[in-house]
């Protein structure tokens, strides 16, 4: 049982995208930026990529679950942490071991990653539009949980070689609990998140396999 | 309820005397054989007394888990107030709410500050401490939401941590920061240690959930609440909205009158309200047209023991 409705949720997501701007262009722009690293990988490309999701998961967890959704849900505060730890994970795992990497090349992992993320940047927002939704409660990567989770999963499977698995373990729980929520109060934007989770799981598990027989 | 002295002292002072008044002009209408409310005597409102001091209150509250979790929606939050304004208009007293429904007592404070009437208010919330936060912080947080500076009832909400916290609200109560003190639990749980705390510690309210298809508090608990003088209060009468759905496009059954009700809501409201040990039922609501249909509750006698049966059978029929 949740203590709020769906109605009141849109709306504090409203009040949050408002009374940050322009962050969101910001955060979504700098979402942009760790994708497009991805797709055309630098030297230290992974490096970036990984504090930009930390900075992402990092903000998620003090500027909406603590700052914001805490003042209607009262296990926000504890989402938050969860939220904080996935940032810490990716600092130490991404940035200091250096364990995300992309390289140039195409296949179906990487096509199927990349596709994850800009449904993550684009498609989310596309769909608050197109189910009729309050555009400014749309739910914008780097700032809204969902699809941060959702980017962080597109990014993962993208990565080259073996995808260091822990860093999908918290993605993939707040994927299971905002689909349950979703079901619960009727939000259909975030009724795709355990589908898009799942599949980003048996996805990354099968890379990692073939990534293991693949190895010298 | 007092209002806090810092936030609107004059208001304070008004709701103090006013209950003066009021206490004193209950006394005389009691030793008169009439029952105080905003009604005709011909149109009494349905006050139940509370069995630790003799103070009625009506038997009609209103709950805030969800409905008045609106955040800072100014618009959501100007509805609510007119769902509050048509609860005191229609003589409500008891609203009730907690710390766990997120912004609910915000919302609370927020339209106290704007709606007329709300002399009448029994301020009821709860004690609810998650991880990281202690009783009596949260408490005086709670005061500070509502506006005022003493609750009518503090409850330990569902049980949690409640030996702690009883004795916390048994200072509180000493000292005159609450008027009442309870334990509540819902959904029907935990309602073996809920019965021990009845029976072991000096309650003046109890809460948990009774509607017509969830009656397993009639074995146990409304007897023992009876029996040991504590006033019951009753949430999710509708099963949440699950009731009202479950019978809104059913028939409301011809006999529905004898039972005082004139619509299902009322239908639902009445069977609870039938229970002698009931003292009051708390429905939520976010529609002013629903709030006058819960209300409607409060006139109109109630069901004897034969037609709550009946009402039972009729229920469950559907």
């Amino acid at each position: 049982m949740f203590p709020y409705t769906a109605e009141v949720l849109a709306s504090v997501i409203a009040n949050f995208n408002h009374d940050w701007w322009p962050l969101p262009a910001a955060a979504a722009g700098l979402m942009l930026g760790a994708v497009l690293l991805a797709v055309r990988p630098q030297p230290g490309g992974g490096k970036v990529v990984g504090a930009a999701l930390a900075a992402a998961w990092a903000w998620v967890a003090v500027g909406w679950h603590f700052l914001t959704f805490a003042e209607i849900n009262f296990a926000a505060p504890i989402y938050g942490l969860f939220f904080l730890l996935q940032a810490a994970l990716l600092l130490w795992i991404a940035v200091s071991r250096g364990a995300l990497r992309f390289a140039p090349g195409i296949d179906g992992f990487r096509l199927a990653g990349v596709a994850l993320a800009a449904y993550a940047l684009f498609g989310y927002p596309m769909l608050t539009a197109a189910l009729g939704g309050d555009l400014a409660a749309v739910r914008l990567a780097g700032m809204a949980p969902g699809p941060t989770a959702l980017l962080t999963l597109g990014l993962l499977l993208a990565a080259s070689g073996r995808a260091p698995i822990s860093l999908a373990v918290v993605p993939l729980l707040w994927c299971a609990a905002a689909g349950a929520t979703a079901w619960l109060i009727a939000v259909p934007e975030d009724l795709v998140l355990p589908i898009f989770g799942v599949l980003a799981a048996l996805l990354l598990a099968l890379k990692n396999l073939r990534a293991k027989h693949a190895a010298p | 309820m007092k209002r806090a002295s810092h936030q609107c002292g004059r208001r304070a002072r008004r709701g103090l005397d006013r209950r003066s008044v009021l206490t004193g002009l209950g006394a005389a209408a009691a030793a008169a054989g009439f029952t105080p409310g905003r009604a005709s005597a011909e149109d009494v409102i349905d006050r139940r007394p509370i069995p630790s001091t003799g103070e009625r209150i009506p038997a009609v509250g209103m709950g805030t888990w969800i409905t008045f979790n609106v955040g800072e929606d100014e618009a959501l939050r100007r509805d609510r107030a007119a769902v509050l304004q048509k609860f005191f208009d229609e003589g409500g007293g008891m609203v009730d709410s907690s710390p766990m429904y997120g912004s609910s007592e915000d919302v609370i404070g927020w339209c106290l500050e704007r709606v007329s009437g709300s002399d009448g208010l029994f301020s009821a919330t709860k004690v609810w401490t998650p991880v990281f936060e202690s009783g009596p912080e949260q408490m005086n947080e709670s005061r500070r939401l509502w506006g005022l500076s003493t609750f009518d009832l503090m409850q330990v909400h569902n049980l949690v941590d409640w030996k702690e916290h009883l004795a916390t609200l048994k200072e509180d109560k000493a000292e005159g920061r609450i008027r009442y003190l309870g334990v509540t639990t819902s959904h029907g749980r935990r309602h073996e240690e809920l019965e021990r705390v009845m029976r072991e510690e000096p309650l003046d309210f109890v809460q948990f959930t009774y509607n017509i298809l969830d009656r397993e508090a009639e074995a146990r608990l409304l007897p023992l609440a009876a029996d040991r003088g504590i006033a019951v209060i009753v949430n999710r009468p509708y099963r949440r909205k699950a009731l009202i759905r479950m019978v809104q496009d059913k028939p409301l059954p011809d006999w529905a009158s004898e039972a005082g009700a004139a619509n299902w809501p009322q239908f639902l409201l009445k069977f609870i309200l039938g229970h002698p040990a009931v003292t009051c039922a708390i429905p939520a609501t976010t529609q002013v047209e629903h709030m006058a249909e819960n209300m409607g509750a409060l006139h109109g006698p109630s069901p004897d023991q034969t037609l709550r049966r009946r009402m039972i059978d009729y229920v469950e029929s559907l």
